[in-house]
């Protein structure tokens, strides 16, 4: 089975970076400047406060006994307390994951369903009027900050037109794809962009390959040599792209979450940076971390089943 | 792949010898460094001088970008802006430059125990989204001009050092390293005068496309209350103060992106120049 080998030691190449990752994720607190667990509790907590709080975290023991509090809580699942909600941070966790999970996948297959018909638009006018204003368009996204794109979006669609909400997440299904639309349309711009422009270059590429120049000699229509030949070969390098670009995605999360007021991951680590609820930002952060981890892994892992020529030894 | 500088190049093929992206992206930097030098000077409002007379008036002759809640003229804070959102962006872009390349150079060129050092370390700090780990660091250091550096230094200095590793990696078997170890040579010698010079035009190529990343994350982090402090005019700041405003004041949260829309361009433009420069030069 060298699918499964393949599978076993790319999970065996990712564990000790992920390993590494809780190191320099609980190293963040360290960076507090003077003591975290007064910085924590605010200026007005008593002494005992800060010493119980001290040494529930092990902070007046060695870094590495620390570390290895730290890691046993993890692995048992113990990722802190809220002080600003009090309650544990993994009763919350699940709900704030679904939103950021549903706004993430939402944008990207919108990149998918925008950014397909653009390079394809662009690449069969290849340097005519279409592809310079596809090409014109997509520098945008790529030039701007996207809570500022998120502003537009909200001045023009939600507050003038009136045709989508300006906030929240709605309920149900399709309350939530109702309420997402437009935070997911502002996430999606960079990665379109992106995506576009990749697929725009692939696809020029393609076209001036032997099979398809033996598939319109055949006498193939052209639009079937289009969508059957030349889209099947260019998408396929986009699947890696998508691990590469998730990652941008994931931080974008962070702002267009704040922007829209989602209660998701992003939008609650920034209010935990304002309560100090350091805990909850340092348990965020691995969350994302790990959150990317898995999903590369994921799409490593299903590539070879998409195209049989990447070898898997 | 083809660059947004190339279809300027059908446009503007009047001066040949210039490179279009460098010329257009080039006068586009030159045109906001001018006006962000001269014009608060030139402005008659002072970025952060409140007149409640003037308060959320739309642009006009007098306030052509409008002016904000204070009554302060956007236009003026936008101008005085742009030289918060460009030193910080362009610091933020080029520390992360030298000691990511400086360690990318060690790991390629030392190999062995430093070269694994710095290829894990690489591994570990690209797991975490970049903007979540600028963040946390951020939270965790307090905001400020100085924390923000700091931030996105650590987080970014990886693509420099994976970048000038390879390049090491490959020169480091060439001729002409030899032949300096042939000479005598001591091996500092050869990397920093000989090989690192021919090491460094991607990253460098890289580094100009990257302060559009640094700039936008500057401006994020000023929109999110995260950057410098107020009363600051810093582009992100503005539009996060203008966003109570936006039925009633769509200037004041939008102008400012507008700004960053221009640099950013013009940063992408530049990056498209030189990378095409150093590239012929490369050949």
């Amino acid at each position: 089975m060298p699918l499964l080998r393949y599978a076993l030691r790319r999970i065996g190449q990712t564990l000790p970076v992920a390993l590494l990752v809780t190191v320099l994720i609980f190293l963040l607190i360290k960076l507090i400047p003077g003591d975290p667990a007064s910085a924590i509790l605010g200026e007005r907590a008593s002494d005992a406060a800060v010493q119980a709080l001290q040494q529930q975290w092990g902070l007046d023991r060695p870094l590495p006994v620390q570390y290895g509090v730290y890691l046993r809580n993890l692995v048992t699942g113990d990722l802190g307390q809220s002080l600003r909600y009090r309650t544990p941070v993994v009763d919350l966790l699940p709900r704030r994951t679904a939103v950021t999970l549903f706004l993430v996948v939402y944008s990207m297959l919108l990149s998918l369903l925008v950014a397909v018909p653009l390079a394809m638009v662009a690449a069969s006018h290849r340097d005519r009027w279409p592809d310079q204003l596809v090409r014109g368009l997509i520098v945008v996204p790529l030039a701007s900050p996207v809570f500022w794109i998120g502003i537009l979006v909200l001045i023009l669609f939600a507050l003038t037109l009136r045709w989508f909400p300006a906030s929240g997440y709605g309920e149900g299904f399709l309350g939530h794809l109702w309420h997402l639309f437009l935070p997911a349309l502002t996430l999606s711009s960079f990665f379109t962009a992106v995506l576009t422009r990749n697929l725009r270059s692939a696809l020029i590429d393609v076209q001036t390959t032997a099979y398809v120049d033996f598939a319109r000699a055949k006498g193939l229509d052209r639009r079937r040599v289009l969508f059957s030949h030349v889209l099947r070969a260019a998408l396929l390098p986009i699947v890696t792209l998508i691990g590469v670009r998730l990652s941008y995605t994931i931080g974008g999360s962070v702002v267009v979450e704040t922007v829209f007021a989602l209660p998701g991951l992003g939008s609650w680590m920034i209010e935990s940076i304002f309560s100090r609820d350091y805990m909850v930002v340092q348990t965020l952060t691995l969350a994302f971390a790990l959150g990317v981890m898995v999903i590369n892994l994921l799409t490593d892992l299903i590539y070879p089943l998409f195209d049989p020529r990447v070898r898997m030894d | 792949m083809s660059t947004l500088a190339g279809d300027i190049a059908v446009v503007a093929s009047a001066r040949p010898r210039l490179h279009p992206g460098l010329a257009v992206g080039g006068a586009m930097l030159l045109l906001l460094v001018g006006a962000a030098l001269v014009g608060p000077r030139v402005s008659p409002y002072n970025p952060n001088a409140h007149d409640f007379e003037q308060i959320l008036q739309a642009p006009s002759a007098v306030h052509p970008f409008g002016t904000d809640n204070f009554g302060r003229d956007v236009l003026t804070r936008v101008l005085s802006g742009a030289a918060i959102d460009l030193r910080i962006g362009v610091l933020a872009a080029v520390f992360p430059f030298m000691f990511g390349s400086i360690l990318g150079a060690a790991a390629g060129y030392y190999g062995r125990w430093v070269d694994t050092l710095v290829m894990r370390s690489v591994d570990v700090f690209t797991a975490v989204p970049f903007f979540v780990l600028v963040t946390a660091i951020v939270a965790f250091l307090g905001p400020g001009e100085v924390n923000i550096f700091v931030a996105i230094g650590v987080a970014e200095w990886v693509t420099y050092a994976r970048l000038v590793r390879g390049e090491v990696l490959r020169e480091r078997s060439l001729d002409y390293v030899a032949a300096g170890r042939a000479l005598g040579f001591p091996r500092w010698r050869i990397l920093l005068g000989h090989i690192l010079p021919n090491a460094l035009p991607p990253a460098v190529i890289f580094l100009t496309s990257d302060v559009v990343l640094t700039i936008l994350t500057t401006a994020t982090l000023g929109f999110l209350g995260l950057g410098v402090r107020p009363p600051a005019p810093e582009w992100g700041m503005m539009m996060s103060e203008g966003r109570e405003f936006l039925s009633n004041g769509w200037w004041v949260a939008t102008m400012p992106g507008f700004a960053c829309l221009y640099t950013g361009l013009a940063f992408i433009l530049l990056g498209d120049g030189v990378a095409d420069l150093l590239r012929v030069k490369g050949q």
